[in-house]
């Protein structure tokens, strides 16, 4: 593994540049993070469906997307996600490379496009463009509203809600309907401008690209003083474990378990639990697959995740409803064993190996490198460092972290079909 | 002898050998990978259902080479996914219509998981207690698929377009045909469908062609594949037409979903791949964003970002389909019913933008291990090569694409389904 990444900062700018040129694109991504409020998540949200619609100079859907048709299918888009406590706007570009199809100035041309969605929108002297707001209005409400038609992601909202009732780490990432209508097209426009104003910025670059050209290529992007990060929320001690459900007319029942993790999410002890995430929940050789699924043929799946951000664990599984209780006696077993240390040396071996591979082969993919590289900021540990930290672990350290994880609420959604 | 074959336009290289005992073997080292990937798929998928066993014809339970592919991982040793991870290595499997793929993804021991892969595939090992433990598992596969409101529509969808083609099967089955299945059936389509003869094996990553393919070779050759039996399969007599024009479904959702699916007849050979690119350029050319109907579309509420359309085709069967979430599925029915009525004109300039636009699309995902793997195994397994798509894309013409809409948009060959909310 021999892949050289490199971090700096100009004028208030974070970037990251991971030189290569093993992959057919070059991908670039800018980030806009602030605090994660419920009063500006909506607005933050539904931006970037109306920014990646049009510009000043390209101003319809189509103006806009013919030549990124022309330029190989360069992929243009926005979008916005929580991160912690953070909400991030993201323009993401992503090109074909030039010499791959006998066009050296594509990355140029196609930066050019990038250039005007993020500094020119479509604005009149009232604001972004009535009759696109009324639709995206409209379309985001339909948006909200499909969450609740995908079983899963609906099951694991409640569980947030139930988690952290009124948090900013609870808030529906799409935003609610009260706040949706009160969005006006002159509303809008201060919450861009309060974007490009106000958010701190990073950088992404993978691709045959040097530090010069992509400073030079991104010379476009606002230069404000150095922002803060506040991303990360406080722990939470467990007070009693919280339930509830509701019934609807399904037929599988989803059962989602949430845990406190008291685990410092900047600490190497944070990569060291995934270990523990792994041998409870995290593969098919897990503890809750070899159990819920093989064993007792309880589930299709059952499965955990840590996140580490939020200082939580998830438990989630597809069961029938009448064996609901059954499943998450077996769940909670599954830990008690973790906590006291009974698992095998060959399952830690296993898991240590799986995480080894799983974070080789982030290498291979412009995306997840982004990813990592904007998940990792916080602790300064390269790939190789973390693979490190993972090869070291030891059963005490195991048993020691399965110790700072805590049931907090369970959460059931019935199926009567 | 291995033949080396070099996509100039693409930048890659393929390796390929077919061995004595009739397996195709395609190998595709990437430069500076870290992983390799490696797919070892049989021509069998959830339509082979009746077929030749010796003299006989026999028709097997639905959902079987679903519940097969669950069984394979296991072994009289253990738990195939179990050795996997002792190797560090990521292993899965997927059936399809008419392909089973086991896999696996690795960035060390490379050698190890591909005889691991090769080995646990070519020894199938069932027991009746563990077939019947399979079937708890398998029906909440199957529940959780029945609460998904995009799988329900699908499906309803490919019941609706065809009358007796077992495309119109749940690739997973029924809880209940899944419960007739016995180790006995599972050995049946073991033995038939799983012959080197029947499969490829396709490796791509950070690899050496030559030692690979040794390596591939010396674990072939140590298994006894002597006969080679030809494989007789019946998918009956599809009608023309459709077989019921509209289905509607009521589920727990908010909003319903609308989907429209075309028929399609199907060719074989590299004529069903110029076919299935030529209609891909025929829908983006009608429904993109870019699309001359695309704005006063959006602006009655007929199109927006969960409209999506897919053009479909194996060698037995061949299908467009699109539709979106629409508070009003009839008055989105009734306009594309009258908006395909008469086929727009295309400009060269907005034709020669899509081929660009396809040739980008293929180039982007040639970054992407798993899509070479599993599109080049369905192009193998097809008798094409996935290969050569930029040049077929750069070939084909504004009248062919013209004359594809003709064929296509026939009222008597399509099909619409509908999910919506509990009256």
């Amino acid at each position: 593994m021999s892949q050289s990444f490199s971090t700096w900062k100009k004028e208030g700018t974070s970037f990251h540049l991971v030189p290569t040129d093993k992959f057919k694109t070059t991908t670039i991504l800018v980030t806009f993070s602030a605090p994660l409020e419920a009063k500006t998540l909506t607005s933050r949200a539904i931006l970037p469906y109306i920014m990646e619609k049009s510009t000043a100079a390209y101003p319809s859907m189509k103006a806009l997307r013919e030549p990124l048709e022309t330029l190989y299918d360069a992929g243009l888009y926005a979008d916005a996600s929580k991160f912690g406590e953070e909400h991030v706007i993201s323009f993401q570009l992503d090109v074909v490379r030039g010499e791959l199809v006998h066009h050296p100035s594509l990355l140029k041309e196609a930066l050019e496009l990038l250039e005007q969605m993020v500094l020119y929108p479509d604005l009149t002297e009232s604001g972004f463009r009535e009759q696109f707001v009324k639709q995206e209005k409209r379309l985001h409400a339909l948006r909200i509203s499909s969450l609740y038609d995908d079983k899963m992601r609906y099951a694991q909202q409640r569980l947030l809600e139930l988690m952290a009732p009124g948090e900013a780490v609870s808030l529906p990432s799409l935003g609610t309907i009260e706040e949706l209508e009160r969005i006006t097209p002159s509303s809008l426009r201060d919450t861009y401008r309060s974007m490009i104003e106000d958010d701190r910025i990073d950088v992404f670059v993978v691709g045959q690209v040097t530090k010069e050209e992509m400073e030079d290529a991104l010379s476009f992007l606002p230069s404000h003083s150095e922002k803060v990060s506040h991303y990360i929320p406080a722990q939470k001690p467990v007070n009693g474990v919280k339930r509830s459900s509701e019934t609807q007319p399904i037929k599988q029942g989803k059962l989602h378990l949430g845990y406190r993790v008291a685990v410092d999410p900047t600490s190497a002890d944070s990569i060291r639990m995934q270990i523990v995430n792994g041998l409870f929940g995290g593969f098919p050789h897990s503890k809750l697959f070899m159990n819920v699924r093989e064993k007792e043929s309880l589930a299709y799946y059952a499965a955990s995740r840590y996140a580490a951000l939020n200082s939580a664990l998830y438990v989630y599984a597809g069961v029938d409803t009448k064996e609901a209780e059954r499943a998450e006696k077996i769940i909670l077993e599954q830990l008690v064993d973790l906590k006291a240390g009974q698992f095998t040396d060959e399952e830690l071996t296993q898991t240590k190996a799986m995480l080894i591979n799983a974070r080789r082969q982030i290498l291979d993919q412009p995306g997840q490198l982004i990813g990592w590289l904007n998940g990792s900021k916080m602790r300064g540990l390269t790939l190789e460092d973390e693979i490190h930290i993972i090869e070291t672990a030891t059963r005490e350290d195991v048993v020691r972290l399965a110790a700072a994880i805590n049931l907090d609420a369970v959460y059931l959604l019935r199926g009567e079909a | 002898m291995m033949e080396q074959l070099t996509y100039h336009d693409t930048d890659e290289t393929v390796y390929h050998e077919q061995l004595d005992n009739g397996l195709s073997v395609y190998l595709l080292p990437k430069k500076g990978y870290e992983k390799t990937y490696a797919t070892f798929t049989t021509r069998y998928g959830s339509i082979d259902q009746r077929f030749k066993k010796g003299e006989e014809w026999i028709t097997v339970p639905d959902g079987i080479a679903h519940f097969l592919e669950h069984k394979m991982f296991e072994s009289e040793k253990g738990d195939v996914f179990q050795e996997f991870g002792r190797l560090g290595a990521s292993a899965n499997a997927f059936t399809s219509f008419s392909r089973t793929a086991y896999l696996f993804s690795a960035t060390s021991l490379i050698e190890q998981n591909l005889e691991t892969l090769l080995d646990f595939v070519q020894d199938p090992y069932f027991t009746p207690e563990s077939v019947e433990k399979e079937k708890g598992i398998i029906t909440q596969e199957i529940q959780m698929y029945q609460d998904n409101p995009g799988w329900r529509l699908f499906f309803g969808l490919i019941e609706s377009m065809y009358a007796t083609h077992p495309v119109r099967i749940d690739i997973a089955g029924t809880p209940e045909s899944i419960n007739q299945i016995t180790a006995d059936d599972l050995y049946t389509c073991y033995h038939t469908f799983y012959h080197p003869s029947n499969m490829v094996l396709f490796v791509v990553g950070n690899i050496d062609p030559e030692e690979t393919l040794a390596l591939i070779k010396a674990n072939q050759a140590k298994k006894d594949y002597t006969d080679r039996p030809a494989i007789e399969r019946d998918y009956g007599q599809e009608p023309h037409g459709v077989h019921r024009p509209r289905l509607e479904l009521e589920l727990d959702v908010k909003t319903p979903k609308v989907l429209i699916g075309y028929k399609d007849e199907s060719v074989r050979g590299e004529a069903q791949v110029r076919r299935e690119l030529t209609s891909e350029l025929l829908l983006h050319l009608l429904f993109d964003q870019t699309s001359s109907t695309y704005l006063e579309l959006y602006e009655d509420g007929l199109i927006d970002d969960t409209f999506s359309f897919d053009y479909s085709s194996e060698e037995e069967f061949a299908f467009a389909t699109f539709g979106m979430e629409t508070e009003d599925p009839d008055k989105f029915i009734q306009a594309y019913e009258t908006l395909l009525q008469t086929r727009p004109d295309f400009t060269e300039d907005e034709v020669t933008r899509k081929r660009n636009m396809m040739q980008g699309k293929f180039l982007r995902a040639l970054n992407s291990p798993e899509f070479i793997a599993n599109q080049f195994s369905r192009h193998a397994l097809a008798g094409t090569n996935l290969f050569t798509l930029p040049t077929l894309i750069a070939s084909i013409t504004k009248e062919e694409i013209e004359a594809r809409f003709d064929e296509l948009f026939a009222i008597e060959n399509r099909a619409i389904s509908i999910v919506k909310p509990y009256a």
